[in-house]
């Protein structure tokens, strides 16, 4: 489902949780303006407390603006009709895996949201195996959540949320508290499912992983500071450090050998395009 | 540990673990009244009989039904003692300078220890052949009709089984907080039973804590997978009564009919 008009949209967003008690300087989230795209794969960075997972959870509703608007396809939030739509367009994954599952199986936890939706059991089945099969559980059907691998449990998540069919999948720090092994997995995951179409809403305060997104947003102190193709973030590695996010390794060797003369101009992605150019860079001198 | 934690569910495949839970409810339950309605000999041999029947069909070995007996070998202990003491009546069976028993608490005392293994006997048959899963199911099918009164049967169902998907995850919890604790230098195995019991407060209460959390993020969770209660929600599991289910129903009836029929 491709749109010309912009997916999500928020438009004047100011929120707070207790908005009569709080000075509006001290809100939560201030003046957040902001277009996403159908098919777009974005990273939302920030340091703790800055306010990304509560603009998370305004995009499905599960917050609504104090001021401001957000707009989600055709459905606004504030609306209590839309709001069961976009959860229906919006999925969500969060940061522990463990206080997401439901359900007693992992083929009753991939259920559960269909249930919810009112999908009859005939369509229910094929829709389970087949995300099932998207995030490599197959097998696992009748497995305890207990008897899962962290890495494997947050897949169980993903899998929960694309039976459901979203257009859009935010993912909530959902790599945060996993192992390497299964932080790669669920990443790998994120890139496939942006690839086959979905719109990926990645929050996250590691710098490291706004590389596998196309777009870096970065919300400090309450406000969106940052909105800015991934490309071209090392440009801005000082102002990372500004706003207390780690500055991933190649960036910041990117920045001191460029003030040391060096002439790296190609944008980098990752450490391996860094090592390449410092090889391009060695054997032209 | 976790097993017996959840339940006491053997997982094999036996005629007895195929039966819907619904009907296995309803032959238990009904089994537990009967219990008390039979008064004699035959009765109580053709109750067992059923109870062994039963244990057999389920292809569990017998010894998991002796160890579940143990839980109430104290309760009939006690009360054959209770009623060989103070019972008095009918002709004296032993007569000791301490104490007499009589017959009729010989008696009484013999027939309530068969009652109690008779109950343990079919609660195990139940709690053995059926996941905590299909019970929770089953009930929630049962309990349906109270719905009419507001009785909130889907959230009771929904209940149950979110407690039993946490119970693995809060008892490994448990488990690392007391080690946790160990290695700040709590101590959980000397003193009294009071000092003993209050060591595990420094454990509960952060398990408490971080189940509130759990329960925060699981609501949180369920509402944006389109959690909005039981209304328009429709189900992956399906109950379905066979032929099986039939029969062991029918064979329920004739062995009520035979059992009113043997009563004196």
């Amino acid at each position: 489902m491709k749109h010309t008009k912009s997916l999500i949209e928020l438009s004047g967003v100011w929120f707070d949780y207790h908005p009569d008690r709080q000075m509006k300087e001290q809100w939560a989230l201030q003046d957040i303006n902001l277009t996403i795209q159908s098919g777009e794969y974005v990273v939302v960075m920030g340091p703790n407390g800055s306010g990304k997972s509560t603009f998370a959870r305004l995009l499905n509703g599960l917050f609504i603006p104090t001021e401001g608007e957000v707009r989600v396809g055709d459905f606004s939030t504030s609306d209590d009709l839309g709001q069961f739509h976009i959860r229906r367009k919006v999925g969500m994954v969060f940061q522990n895996p463990d206080n997401q599952i439901v359900a007693t199986t992992v083929r009753d936890d991939v259920a559960f949201g269909l249930e919810n939706l009112g999908v009859p059991r005939e369509e229910m089945i094929p829709r389970i195996e087949q995300a099932l099969e998207v995030v490599g559980l197959v097998g696992f059907e009748n497995r305890e959540p207990a008897h899962l691998s962290g890495g494997q449990k947050q897949r169980l998540a993903i899998a929960g949320v694309i039976a459901m069919n979203p257009d859009i999948i935010v993912f909530d720090e959902s790599t945060s508290m996993l192992d390497p092994q299964g932080r790669e997995e669920v990443r790998e995951l994120m890139k496939e499912l942006h690839q086959q179409g979905h719109t990926v809403i990645h929050i996250t305060h590691s710098a490291q992983e706004a590389f596998l997104a196309e777009r870096v947003i970065v919300i400090a102190h309450h406000r969106l500071q940052l909105d800015c193709p991934s490309k071209d973030l090392y440009n801005q590695s000082h102002l990372l450090e500004q706003w207390g996010l780690e500055v991933p390794l190649p960036i910041r060797l990117r920045a001191l050998l460029k003030d040391q003369g060096l002439e790296i101009n190609e944008p980098i992605g990752n450490s391996d395009e860094m090592v390449a150019q410092i090889w391009r860079y060695l054997s032209k001198t | 540990m976790n097993s017996v934690m959840i339940g006491q569910y053997i997982p094999i495949d036996s005629w007895l673990h195929r039966l819907d839970p619904r009907s296995k409810c309803i032959f238990v339950f009904c089994m537990l009244i009967l219990i008390f309605f039979a008064n004699n000999v035959e009765s109580y041999a053709l109750l067992l009989f059923i109870g062994l029947a039963g244990m057999v069909l389920s292809r569990i070995s017998f010894l998991l039904f002796f160890r579940s007996m143990k839980l109430i070998i104290w309760m009939i202990l006690f009360t054959t003692l209770f009623h060989l003491i103070f019972t008095q009546s009918g002709s004296a069976v032993l007569e000791t300078p301490v104490l007499t028993i009589y017959e009729e608490g010989v008696r009484q005392a013999a027939i309530l220890s068969v009652r109690f293994i008779l109950l343990m006997t079919f609660a195990s048959l139940l709690m053995f052949t059926t996941s905590p899963i299909d019970l929770t199911d089953g009930l929630e099918s049962l309990l349906s009709p109270l719905r009419r009164w507001r009785f909130p049967v889907h959230e009771f169902a929904m209940m149950m089984s979110i407690a039993l998907r946490f119970i693995p995850t809060l008892w490994a919890e448990t488990d690392k907080i007391i080690k946790a604790q160990k290695a700040r230098g709590a101590d959980f195995e000397s003193g009294n039973l009071y000092r003993r019991v209050m060591a595990y407060i420094p454990v509960l209460i952060p398990l408490m804590i971080s189940s509130f959390r759990r329960a925060e993020d699981l609501a949180t969770a369920m509402e944006a997978r389109g959690y909005v209660g039981g209304v328009g929600r429709s189900k992956l599991r399906v109950l379905s009564i066979r032929r099986s289910d039939v029969l062991l129903l029918v064979c329920f009836a004739i062995v009520a009919t035979a059992l009113f029929w043997m009563r004196k």
